[in-house]
């Protein structure tokens, strides 16, 4: 044994609590870091040597730098990032839905479909009253706008989350490539016992951020890579990414995208995360409110069309201008009641023929007809009591004329808009039956339509089937928020659970600051100890006197 | 479990955030007073507040058609009460004029008094309330009565939605009912008169005969009068006999028209071709041809909706009718022409006397509605205010409670963060 063994222990002692010192300067200098693991220099006996009493130390080294991590949580964490992105973006998405509808608000859409109803009330209330006529059509105008606007605004909506994407794939794929990146440079340094720990750090960050996009499967593997899957398919194995990309859906219009793989072509399973959030409103939430929107435009035209139909025009006592041009000729047979007496047209009629059909049967309907331009005109004799009555229209004669009026022109939400006879002259609407001016049976006619079972295979008044529409979005905005709330809950006990294992307590790391700095010093004392026991040895020992 | 200083923040931050968002819901609550502002807030709650707030539309819709229901029928009443008080003056001057001490003279002067009511009385028959002729049912552009005081209204009754399931109230009354004029089928033949006024002279007791034939097979049916026979009773008489002398199952129908005449139609083709017709149909009593004047039917009626039509019959107590008759009387100087009329002045009388009753009526209807739905009302909007409105007191004690949790929880955090072995560390 040599005094040259205990300087060397002492040597030892230093270098390796300066390093345990630097380590938890370090920690502490990363205490804010987001992704940060604590690091731990691990210290170990050196291995001592065997003298002929025994084995004796030789003193301490650092053994490797640990990072404390729990995969554990990780893993968890991983998967509820995932969950908590999905519904995340539900809940954005949802949000803004709900302000497509504005429910429960006044100004909402209910109210201008109940101002409609209401104008028709007026209209009913006093037929003859041109101001309740006007502001039928005002009203009615409305309607048709809101319908168009939701429907124009849904499909905003459902554009701008396929816009949202048709993005996810740079995202995924720059921080595929990230991490594949370092994979290489993990395995490039790391060797034994030599952990490349912050660059793991950032590939745990890294892989939590992808987590929330798109649920992966990750496997780590022995040389230091991860190894990610989407359902099976790679996406980053060991160095190399594997690319997604966005292509337009076969068949769709207008075009949607939908994320794949872009080496095999095939479709990236996503069943988690914020792109199934994005899928299932594009595809599912958002088509469905659509939906809504126009079976209830569709269940207005066609409802309301066909009672205004049976109806007549304050115009319709003793003189109605058709509404419409009718400049070609009758491509099939039509036949159609005057006054209850049935009025058979050919195929090949122009208009002049048409006339003088009419006016062949005047004798028993009462009714002249003649031309204005391009439209027909129906008159009884000036002075008679007689009314113009159409019915029995089966054929659509009159409504292509123009005698007889749609209220609504168009097919759904997209396109309803109050027929244009009808905004021309609001006189059209038909609120008579009979043709008499005072008449309001139609008028009536058509506001039990408001309460009648109209929608949803008869089982369903128009509010009702908007209501519960609207109810629909607002329990799923509902679950959304909860789920996100709860989500949320999970994912901060699981946060402070890697947190409490992980994270850096500076108390902990002064009082480790302490503890390495004594030790210095003791380490220290023991090289000077040793240096004066050796001064003694050599200059006090007495070999030269 | 370990604690470390981020978890510390990190719970700091997580309680302030839900702290400050349940501040803001709470101060949003307490000034707007609701409890909800988007649907996800409590979606039950919200699919109900709409529908319940389209009950309270409607309920509010039906009594603003009630309330302009009630001002039509207030306008009407009036009228009423107008055209009661018309021709009570015209009853007193019929028992003056009908007195044997009153001389020609006074009677020129009466008749001048009765041609004044009776334009009195066609001014309220025209009476409009707006741009609408009350009186004239659905033609209400256009007056109920001509100079002649002939109806020129129809039957319609407008209607007003008061209820649910349809529950309608009548806004007008049609001239016919309150002033008479044309027949609709319920009146009693004996009283009937023909397009010139002319009473039909039908007695009780007649016997009505239909003859004619059709296609060559006679036609035989008779009906017996009585003084509660109607018009519809000889349209329905009328029609099996005319079914029954042509081919089994034809379809001949005989109505009353609007106007008060008769219509024959034979609207089946098929059953009924159209070589085979009418070729001729009187109706007699005691076998002298009756009614010529007010039942001419054509000689000839065709299959094929082919149809026949006689001029409008009238009632004998026709307001218009009855004045006219008096002031002739009155004019001609005929006590007993004007003594006739003192009865036929009460059947006027006592027409509106029933239509002033009809009008109560529907007032009493429309005041139950209105009371049923005003307390709707109130109940249903109670229920709104149960889900949406948000409790003053609890939201403001709320509110000062998540303040006084707020303010601890940073109190506290700022002094855990104020120790640490920094400063214990010479």
């Amino acid at each position: 044994m040599s005094f040259w063994v205990s300087l060397e222990t002492g040597v030892r002692a230093l270098r390796a609590f300066q390093m345990a010192l630097q380590t938890t300067q370090h920690n502490l200098a990363n205490a804010a870091t987001p992704g940060y693991s604590r690091q731990r220099a691990l210290l170990e006996p050196t291995l001592p040597y065997l003298a002929p009493e025994g084995f004796i130390g030789t003193g301490v080294q650092v053994g490797t730098f640990e990072r404390v991590r729990d995969r554990f949580v990780d893993y968890h964490l991983q998967t509820e990032t995932a969950t908590s992105g999905r519904w995340t973006a539900m809940q954005k998405i949802y949000s803004q839905l709900e302000v497509v509808f504005s429910e429960p608000t006044e100004r909402a859409f209910a109210s201008v479909m109940n101002a409609f109803w209401n104008s028709w009330e007026d209209v009913s209330n006093d037929p003859t009253d041109m101001v309740a006529r006007s502001n039928l059509v005002q009203q009615a105008g409305t309607l048709a706008d809101g319908f168009r606007q939701m429907h124009q605004r849904l499909n905003d909506l459902r554009l701008n989350v396929d816009r949202e994407i048709r993005a996810q794939p740079q995202a995924i794929n720059d921080m595929a490539k990230k991490i594949a990146q370092i994979n290489y440079q993990i395995q490039s340094v790391e060797h034994r016992s030599i952990k490349a720990n912050d660059l793991r750090d950032t590939r745990d960050k890294l892989i939590e951020q992808i987590s929330e996009i798109v649920n992966v499967q990750v496997l780590e593997s022995d040389n230091g890579s991860v190894n990610l899957y989407i359902y099976g398919h790679p996406l980053v194995f060991e160095k190399n990414a594997f690319e997604v990309t966005a292509a337009d859906r076969a068949g769709s219009a207008p075009p949607m995208a939908e994320l794949r793989w872009r080496d095999s072509g095939e479709l990236v399973n996503a069943r988690n995360g914020r792109l199934k959030a994005l899928y299932d409103m594009r595809d599912t939430v958002i088509p469905d409110s659509i939906a809504v929107i126009n079976q209830l435009a569709t269940g207005f035209i066609q409802r309301i069309n066909a009672q205004h139909l049976s109806g007549m025009g304050l115009d319709g006592t003793s003189r109605i201008v058709g509404a419409l041009d009718f400049p070609g000729v009758l491509s099939s047979d039509r036949t159609f009641h005057l006054n209850d007496i049935p009025v058979n047209v050919m195929a090949g009629d122009d208009l002049t023929s048409i006339v003088a059909r009419i006016n062949n049967e005047s004798a028993r309907t009462g009714v002249t007809a003649s031309v204005s331009g391009a439209r027909l005109v129906l008159s009884v004799a000036p002075g008679s009591s007689r009314a113009i009555r159409v019915t029995g229209d089966a054929d659509g004669l009159m409504e292509d004329l123009g005698i007889i009026n749609p209220f609504f022109t168009g097919t759904d939400a997209s396109d309803i808009e109050v027929s244009s006879a009808v905004r021309e002259d609001p006189a059209r609407i038909a609120a008579s039956r009979s043709g008499a001016p005072g008449d309001n049976e139609n008028a009536l006619a058509i506001i039990a339509l408001k309460n009648a079972l109209t929608m949803n295979t008869g089982s369903a008044t128009f509010s009702d089937f908007y209501n519960n529409a609207v109810a629909r979005i607002g329990m799923g905005s509902q679950e959304a928020a909860r789920s996100v709330e709860n989500t949320g809950l999970v994912l901060e006990q699981l946060e402070n659970l890697r947190e409490s294992v992980s994270g850096v307590s500076t108390d902990e790391e002064l009082l480790k600051m302490l503890q390495y700095q004594r030790a210095y010093e003791a380490a220290a004392r023991l090289i000077s100890t040793a240096d004066s026991m050796l001064d003694t040895l050599i200059n006090r020992t007495g070999a030269g006197r | 479990m370990r604690i470390t200083d981020k978890i510390i923040s990190r719970n700091l931050t997580g309680s302030v955030q839900k702290h400050l968002q349940d501040m803001e819901s709470l101060s949003w609550s307490a000034s707007s007073g609701k409890k909800m502002r988007r649907m996800s807030d409590d979606a039950v709650a919200a699919s109900r507040v709409l529908e319940l707030r389209s009950e309270v539309r409607t309920l509010a819709r039906y009594e603003k058609n009630l309330n302009e229901a009630v001002k039509h029928l207030d306008y009407v009443e009036s009228q009423l009460n107008a055209a009661n008080q018309t021709l009570m003056q015209a009853r007193t001057i019929s028992v003056q004029g009908a007195s044997d001490t009153t001389n020609a003279q006074v009677r020129q002067a009466l008749a001048d008094d009765v041609q004044k009511l009776r334009e009195r009385l066609l001014d309220i028959a025209n009476a409009r309330f707006g741009d609408t002729y009350i009186f004239a049912g659905y033609r209400s552009l256009t007056p109920a009565y001509d100079a002649d005081g002939r109806y020129r209204g129809d039957y319609g009754e407008r209607k007003a939605e008061i209820g649910p399931g349809g529950m309608t109230l009548g806004m007008n009354m049609n001239g016919r009912d309150v002033f008479g004029g044309t027949v609709r089928g319920t009146e009693h033949l004996t009283t009937l008169r023909d397009a010139a006024g002319s009473a039909l002279g039908v007695r009780a007791g007649d016997i009505i005969s239909f003859n004619g034939d059709i296609g060559g097979t006679p036609i035989a049916g008779t009906l017996t009068v009585s003084d509660a026979t109607t018009l519809n009773d000889l349209a329905a008489a009328l029609q099996t006999a005319l079914r029954a002398a042509s081919i089994p199952g034809s379809g001949i129908t005989v109505t009353v028209k609007e106007d008060g005449g008769l219509r024959v139609d034979n609207p089946d083709t098929a059953a009924f071709p159209p070589s085979v017709i009418i070729n001729h149909l009187q109706l007699t009593v005691a076998g002298a041809p009756v009614f010529s004047a007010a039942f001419p039917f054509p000689a000839a009626i065709a299959g094929g909706n082919d149809f026949a039509e006689t001029p409008p019959l009238r009632t004998d107590s026709d307001a218009f009718a009855v004045l006219k008759d008096l002031e002739t009387a009155l004019r001609t100087d005929s006590a007993t022409g004007v003594n006739d009329q003192i009865e036929r002045i009460q059947t006027a009388l006592d027409r509106i006397l029933r239509a002033r009753a009809e009008i109560g009526h529907r007032v009493n209807k429309a005041e139950l509605s209105g009371t049923h739905i005003t307390e709707m009302e109130a109940v249903v909007t109670r229920l709104i205010s149960d889900e949406e409105d948000a409790d003053f007191v609890k939201t403001l004690t709320d509110l000062q409670s998540v303040r006084n949790v707020y303010e601890s929880s940073l109190a506290m955090t700022a002094n855990i963060y104020r120790t640490s072995l920094l400063d214990f560390i010479r």
